[in-house]
């Protein structure tokens, strides 16, 4: 007999397992990946009880179906109010649920946002690989054997039945409102005063080109000064390039160590789950802060990963009954 | 002094000089060796690059400021004395395996003839700028001029690990199944990744290679032979 397990039935393509990401490893050419927006990861952790960077399962746009093969096992699902239903009731969302053997939850879809997160009471049993365990598509690190989840994948729980607690829930976070906070450069020099005049001042609009490892944004064109080739340099998330056709492209969780393309600036840490939320036609505005008011912003928020679990109000009735 | 760029809210960039060469690559690696045994804390990772380090830091540790006055002493202090020289690598090469394809079309953009190119590619050392684009992946300097040549228009997926390549004014060996627009020389019993493996990666910045041409056969023998048997013995 296998051990307590959750088994995709018909998951969507890009399942994958992801927590705080790696780091240690990008000097050889390894991305850090981890969740494309931390804030929803630590949500659906807390959720359960677990640590804010609990290896969880991460979907975009829709879960898809699972079923549980564990006596019972506790789940929440964040990142946005997506319709979830077990065995066809739905579930309200930001709340815990504990689901019985061969019961079966379908994640469909939210209405704004793009990334959601599956957390299980305990954790998922899986391997960690250069000290995390997520997963890292393009090159085949990490989750399981370094894939996207398929139909008919088990992924082992740690804990064979759910941990005898009362449900949790906690209200929706609230949605970024404010422009999409950036530090210029590290080569705001490539551009003009109007192309930095443009980036702070245009729409832009996120399109279709999105997935973890760039978002390309549709709005005015950064011209640059004279060349647009750089001898190539790291790079972090957050970062956005400038090609040849001006259009930028925000580098994100699992895009690679380093990049030839000039880069007019750095989306803040605190602001960058954020971004990934948006979806294709959503409207971005960039503000310009200094050094010093990025570190403070990326403070609170970590701090906030943190005490997210204490925002989590319970009991709730079992929404199952 | 080399220039500091703020990369967001964690990160630095130490540029060193805007060309690519040996010299400044050493400087970029005598500064990432520099912070590795200095007792500097807050640093959270550190990419060493062509001619710049990229230095990942944590900000309730060390404020921005302060690390790049940190940085500057290190540097002021003297980065040559701290210099590791890197490893000699004689890697083994079956020049056309497994098909002659990729030789044919370098032998036309180069009017090299297929010798010639063996030749000149295996008669140069190369030098081990950094690891990077896929992990492992060890981008060489030091292409002989005859051999530089137009990447392909479209990268190309489906190039398997051990494949010697060059585009560009660079080369690599691949580390994994991977897409490149480089044109593929021939095939190395070398992995540059071994994943699962202790020390997963073979390659460091600074490394030396070359390349020494091996028949299919040879090949065969020497797959799954540790690395470190291609280590070459310095003088």
């Amino acid at each position: 007999m296998d051990g307590p397990l959750l088994r995709a039935v018909a998951p969507t393509p890009c399942v994958t397992i992801q927590d705080g990401g790696r780091r240690g490893w990008r000097r050889f050419g390894l991305a850090g990946a981890g969740a494309m927006d931390r804030l929803s990861l630590a949500v659906a952790n807390a959720l359960v009880g677990n640590r804010a960077t609990e290896a969880a399962l991460e979907f975009g746009y829709a879960g898809g179906e699972w079923t549980v093969e564990a006596s019972s096992c506790r789940i929440a699902i964040a990142g946005g109010e997506f319709a979830v239903t077990v065995d066809g009731s739905p579930l309200p969302p930001f709340a815990s649920a504990v689901l019985g053997h061969g019961q079966r939850l379908r994640i469909g879809s939210a209405a704004q946002r793009v990334w959601g997160y599956l957390a299980v009471a305990g954790g998922f049993d899986i391997p960690i690989e250069f000290g995390s365990r997520a997963t890292h598509v393009p090159t085949g690190v990490g989750g399981l054997d370094g894939r996207a989840i398929r139909a008919g994948d088990a992924l082992r729980l740690r804990a064979d039945r759910a941990p005898n607690e009362p449900e949790r829930r906690i209200s929706a976070p609230a949605e970024d409102a404010g422009p999409c906070r950036l530090v210029l450069g590290p080569q705001q020099e490539f551009f003009d005063e109007h192309a930095l005049a443009l980036l702070l001042s245009g729409e832009f609009r996120v399109t279709w080109q999105q997935d973890r490892m760039a978002y390309r944004l549709d709005g005015p064109r950064l011209r640059h000064l004279s060349g647009y080739n750089i001898i190539s340099d790291g790079v972090v998330p957050g970062c956005i390039q400038v090609p040849g056709t001006g259009v930028p492209i925000i580098l994100m969780r699992d895009a690679g160590t380093n990049g030839g393309y000039p880069k007019i600036g750095t989306i803040i840490e605190a602001d960058l789950g954020g971004l990934a939320q948006k979806r294709p036609g959503s409207t971005v505005h960039f503000a310009a802060v200094s050094v010093t008011d990025a570190q403070a912003a990326r403070r609170q928020f970590l701090a906030r990963l943190q005490l997210i679990a204490e925002e989590v109000a319970s009991p709730l009735p079992d929404p199952l009954t | 002094m080399p220039r500091f760029a703020a990369v967001g809210d964690s990160a630095l960039c130490v540029e060193f000089d805007n060309e690519i060469n040996p010299g400044v690559n050493a400087q970029v690696r005598a500064l990432d060796t520099a912070i590795a045994v200095s007792n500097l804390s807050g640093i959270i990772e550190t990419v060493p690059c062509f001619r710049s380090l990229l230095v990942i830091y944590e900000p309730e540790e060390i404020g921005l400021d302060t690390l790049i006055e940190e940085l500057g002493r290190l540097i002021h202090d003297g980065l040559n004395a701290r210099t590791t020289t890197g490893r000699s690598w004689t890697v083994p090469v079956a020049y056309g395996f497994p098909t002659d394809d990729d030789l044919l079309e370098v032998s036309a953009a180069t009017s090299l003839s297929r010798d010639e190119i063996i030749a000149i590619h295996s008669g140069a050392e190369y030098h081990v700028y950094l690891l990077g684009f896929v992990p492992g992946l060890p981008v060489l300097g030091g292409m002989p001029a005859p051999l530089h040549l137009s990447r392909r228009p479209e990268p190309r997926p489906g190039i398997p690990a051990g494949r010697v390549m060059i585009g560009g004014m660079q080369g690599f060996i691949a580390p994994m199944l991977m897409m490149t627009g480089y044109y593929s020389l021939g095939q190395t019993p070398l992995r540059p990744y071994n994943r699962g493996a202790t020390d997963p990666f073979l390659f460091r910045p600074g490394d030396r290679i070359r390349f020494r041409p091996i028949t299919p056969r040879e090949l065969d023998a020497l797959t799954g032979a540790p690395g470190e048997r291609f280590l070459a013995v310095d003088a």
